[in-house]
């Protein structure tokens, strides 16, 4: 453990940042401080001039994890110390007594990813990856339905394993008027859409090499509505200049 | 003096958008922190000024813009990998246009300046 990572540590500690979260950063910080080591770059180019103190501590407020900096050692602050003490160790508590029933040993809490939005097949991946247990889901074969809603909620933090419900609805029609049709097709693939141009009888596929200089000026159907995949988008584009 | 200026103003500049350029690289492949830096200055970003990129990924975890995950390592501890969630790729979008229309106004502003300056 470097003497940088070291002090970051110690400074969440008197943040009262929790242990868990503290000993996740700590473990990024020094993991990616190893391998910039080794590429010949130096924590001063990886972290720039900050004092270590001051790093840790903007990192856990942007973070969320402390609300501001710490009272004055005033007798009203004491109280609030004392509180906020308390209330730290309860929170402790409660983590080892999940820790526990869990049966796990060290570090066996993972946070909840957001799964909205999220196609089918990337959302169960997501989950595996994070640590997630069992994870039901109706998925049918839809790899590109979307995920509407998700029990545990996103950001939670949850042992090790925790089964997890997905619920899937179709796709949703995204907005390409505007766009470049090279970044309409990319926003279409993944949303799971299938994107044809042209009009009425005159709609065929979108050439490979369609050119990243036109746009997309009116589309099928209307951005916004929830359609059963696969879904099929038709788009007008606009007219070259060269 | 000038150049300490300078690098104010660029780390001022940057701190506007760097969190666009962070949801950048993570947009179509997740990368840790140590490789969201690497891919930055792959890109042509080699300092992000003052401070670092990880209070900023913090923030954006927080408004949950970047999904992050663990995934094993070759012999060390798990890595933490961020991703662009589906609202920091519309935030990325909404970014990107927004940076566009300043730099557009910017450089019509500045361009006239300057050949003023060297006619």
């Amino acid at each position: 453990m470097s003497a940088f990572v070291e002090e970051c540590r110690q400074e969440w500690k008197r943040l009262g940042v929790p242990d868990l979260l503290a000993e996740e950063m700590a473990t990024e910080l020094e993991a990616d401080l190893a391998e910039a080591e080794a590429d010949g770059v130096s924590a001063a180019e990886l972290l720039g001039d900050a004092d270590s103190h001051v790093f840790a501590a903007t990192w856990a407020t942007e973070r969320g994890l402390v609300t501001g900096t710490p009272p004055k050692k005033t007798r009203r602050g004491l109280w609030i110390g004392l509180a906020a003490g308390v209330v730290l160790v309860v929170v402790a508590l409660s983590t080892l007594a999940l820790v526990r029933v869990d049966n796990s040993a060290s570090a066996n809490v993972v946070k909840v990813p957001q799964f909205l939005g999220v196609k089918a097949c990337d959302a169960v991946r997501m989950g595996r990856l994070a640590g997630l247990g069992m994870i039901h889901h109706q998925y049918k074969g839809r790899c590109n339905a979307l995920v509407i809603s998700q029990k545990p909620a996103a950001g939670r933090y949850v042992p090790l394993h925790t089964p997890t419900t997905l619920r899937l609805n179709r796709a949703r029609i995204p907005h390409l008027v505007g766009l470049k049709v090279c970044r309409a097709k990319l926003v279409a693939a993944r949303a799971g859409i299938y994107l044809r141009k042209g009009e009425g009888d005159q709609v065929r596929s979108l050439p490979e090499s369609s050119r990243c200089t036109n746009f997309v000026v009116a589309q099928t159907p209307a951005a916004g509505q929830i359609v059963d995949a696969p879904v099929f988008m038709t788009v007008r584009v606009s007219v070259s200049r060269s | 003096m000038r150049r300490m200026a300078s690098e104010n103003r660029r780390s001022q500049m940057l701190r506007g958008v760097l969190d666009l350029c962070l949801l950048a690289v993570v947009v179509d492949e997740p990368a840790y922190g140590y490789e969201m830096t690497r891919r930055l200055r792959e890109r042509g970003l080699s300092t992000v000024g003052e401070g670092s990129i990880y209070p900023l990924l913090g923030r954006l975890e927080r408004e949950g813009l970047v999904a992050t995950h663990r995934e094993a390592s070759d012999g060390g501890p798990p890595r933490k990998y961020y991703s662009a969630s589906p609202s920091g790729r519309r935030a990325l979008d909404d970014g990107v246009r927004a940076w566009r229309d300043v730099r557009g106004e910017v450089d019509s502003v500045l361009a006239t300046i300057e050949a003023e300056v060297s006619g």
